[in-house]
């Protein structure tokens, strides 16, 4: 990683000196863009985050009051979907690095359709919800049917990470495992989970991260009600529908929208940046 | 045989004793591992069988030229013209790629050749960030600012151009670090041997670095615009939502997603099949640069010859 840099410490020519003012711009370019998209909508919506906003129902189709049903909602979708996608994306991991050669054909359909998956759109997932687990499964609009909808979404995403992580294994675990006597589960649960535990903790983070960003796939999955759910079977709004449907759909929602935004912006920082911590951690 | 230690060893081992008739842990486990795996592998089927299924009224009872033919998108009054929508989507897509993709390799080069390692990779985490950043956030931000600013330019600020440029900004972090990760998995050799032969760094990097890494520069520009072809929410709330051709980047223009998207909910049956049809498309497009990718990436071991 830029070592170029490393290698020609002489004087930089003077192309160099106009490329180098080019990509400097792009590069400043982009970041002062992404630091006022998030400086516009901060200074916008904080005056309306306070105690009240984070515990209160909202009024008003969410032009007074707070977004706590909301918030239950949101973190209701996000359980459900990883505690699905996780142990399955995991299962698939182990099984494609621990049976399977990287060469062999299965590996290559796997490779295939997680590709495939990770490329289709959110929307054709939300209406792939809407009639399977809603309709056909019985779910109705809920929770439950957002939830399933978002893990089918984060699956082949895990699923890459997973395999990535585990290939990652020095290989003297792996033989020195086998070399003891060890049999596949034991190398599984005693060394190869235990070795990437917090490269796992990255990648769930990461899906959870991907699940939380999703407006398109639960718009017609778990719905638009913004009343507190009972159970995982009521419908129920999370925070991106709610900027959305305040942004687009309620006249003079735009501020409450930003306070909302500002919450899943914060969210999702705290998400990646453990995160990143994680992942950091396991490199040193 | 009878030494004690040797018969003991293997109740250390739980996954040794057998569950029963010969069935052991480890037989169940690369069981259940192997289902989970098939069903990796089927679950883009059932999801692409479910919206043929959707689709299929829409197939049966109107015939492929009147999606490109009827006078008009009039659902109620059985007029299906999808052309606006199509050109909407490809129009807004194809603008954010040619838009994100030198921007995304400016900053690759930039990562890898000029700045600093520790400012390269400070600017590395903030897209990382920012590739996954809830869309509806940038969606968001569009609408409240750059919508305004270019209403002023010329009415009504919704349109293709707004589009255009709030997805551009949404899939550069995404190519840039691809072609980012690409740059800095290039042989010492090559980077040595060019600066060896007293390449400057503008040289080494435009004249060599990108020519030996085209595929992935290109494979990462097919991802990004399989993003924004995607993109749901960003362009609903930024682009209008007219189902016309448009005449210039000002004009107001629909795509197939938000289409999809401001329809679903009152659609009469053939009308939803039609809904189903364009996300099918859209499955098929997705598919396509998926399978592309793939070619480029995996089924090949000739990317740098050393």
């Amino acid at each position: 990683m830029g070592y170029g840099a490393r290698i020609t410490r002489e004087r930089m020519s003077g192309t160099d000196i106009i490329v180098y003012g080019i990509l400097l711009a792009a590069l400043a370019l982009v970041f002062l863009t992404y630091g006022k998209i998030v400086f516009d909508i901060v200074m916008k919506g904080i005056g309306f985050v306070d105690w009240g906003y984070l515990t209160e129902d909202p009024r008003m189709s969410g032009r007074a009051g707070g977004v706590f049903p909301i918030i239950v909602s949101t973190l209701w979708v996000l359980s459900i979907a990883v505690v699905v996608a996780v142990p399955i994306s995991l299962a698939i991991a182990i099984f494609v690095t621990e049976y399977l050669s990287p060469f062999s054909t299965l590996s290559r359909i796997f490779r295939l359709s997680m590709l495939i998956l990770a490329s289709v759109p959110s929307i054709a997932f939300g209406l792939f919800g809407a009639t399977f687990f809603a309709q056909y499964l019985g779910f109705g609009t809920s929770i439950l049917t957002g939830g399933l909808t978002l893990a089918i979404m984060v699956i082949p995403i895990c699923a890459f990470a997973f395999e990535e992580v585990f290939r990652l294994l020095p290989t003297g675990y792996r033989n020195g495992a086998f070399a003891l006597g060890a049999r596949k589960a034991r190398f599984i649960f005693f060394i190869l989970i235990p070795a990437s535990a917090t490269d796992i903790i990255t990648v769930v983070l990461l899906g959870t991260g991907r699940a939380l960003a999703e407006t398109a796939a639960l718009l017609f999955t778990s719905g638009y009600s913004d009343r507190m759910p009972e159970s995982i079977f009521d419908p129920g709004r999370v925070l991106s529908i709610h900027i959305y449907d305040l942004s687009m759909g309620i006249p003079g929602g735009d501020r409450m929208a930003s306070a909302s935004a500002i919450l899943l912006i914060g969210l999702f920082l705290i998400i990646s940046s453990v995160g990143i911590f994680f992942s950091r951690k396991a490199k040193t | 045989m009878t030494n004690p230690q040797v018969s003991a060893a293997p109740a250390l081992s739980r996954a040794h004793r057998p569950l029963g008739s010969g069935v052991t842990f480890d037989g169940v486990l690369r069981v259940a591992l192997a289902i989970a795996f098939g069903f990796a592998c089927i679950i883009v089927l059932v999801v692409a069988f479910v919206i043929l299924q959707g689709a299929a009224p829409a197939l049966a009872q109107i015939s492929w030229a009147r999606f490109l033919t009827d006078p008009d998108w009039h659902p109620m009054v059985e007029m299906y013209n999808m052309t606006p929508m199509l050109v909407g989507s490809v129009l807004t897509s194809i603008g954010a790629l040619v838009l994100a993709t030198p921007v995304s390799l400016a900053i690759a080069a930039a990562c890898n050749f000029y700045l600093n390692p520790l400012a390269a990779s400070i600017y590395r985490r903030i897209l990382f960030v920012m590739a996954a950043m809830p869309t509806v956030i940038f969606g968001f931000w569009g609408l409240t600012e750059v919508v305004p600013f270019l209403g002023q330019i010329k009415a009504p600020g919704v349109s293709l151009l707004a589009g255009v440029l709030i997805l551009a900004l949404m899939i550069i972090p995404t190519t840039a670090l691809l072609i980012d990760v690409a740059f800095s998995k290039l042989p010492r050799q090559l980077l040595n041997g060019a600066y060896a032969l007293g390449a400057s760094r503008a040289q080494t990097c435009f004249t060599m670095a990108c020519v030996v890494v085209r595929r992935a520069i290109f494979s990462a520009a097919l991802l990004g615009l399989g993003r924004a072809l995607g993109e749901t929410i960003v362009v609903v709330m930024v682009t209008g939502n007219k189902a016309a051709l448009p005449t210039s980047i000002f004009d107001p223009i629909r795509t197939l997603t938000a289409n999809v998207t401001l329809e679903i909910g009152y659609a009469a049956p053939l009308h939803t099949a039609t809904l189903f049809l364009s996300i099918l498309i859209l499955f098929m497009i997705a598919t396509g640069l998926a399978l592309l990718v793939y070619k480029l990436n995996f089924n090949d071991n000739t990317q740098v010859d050393v």
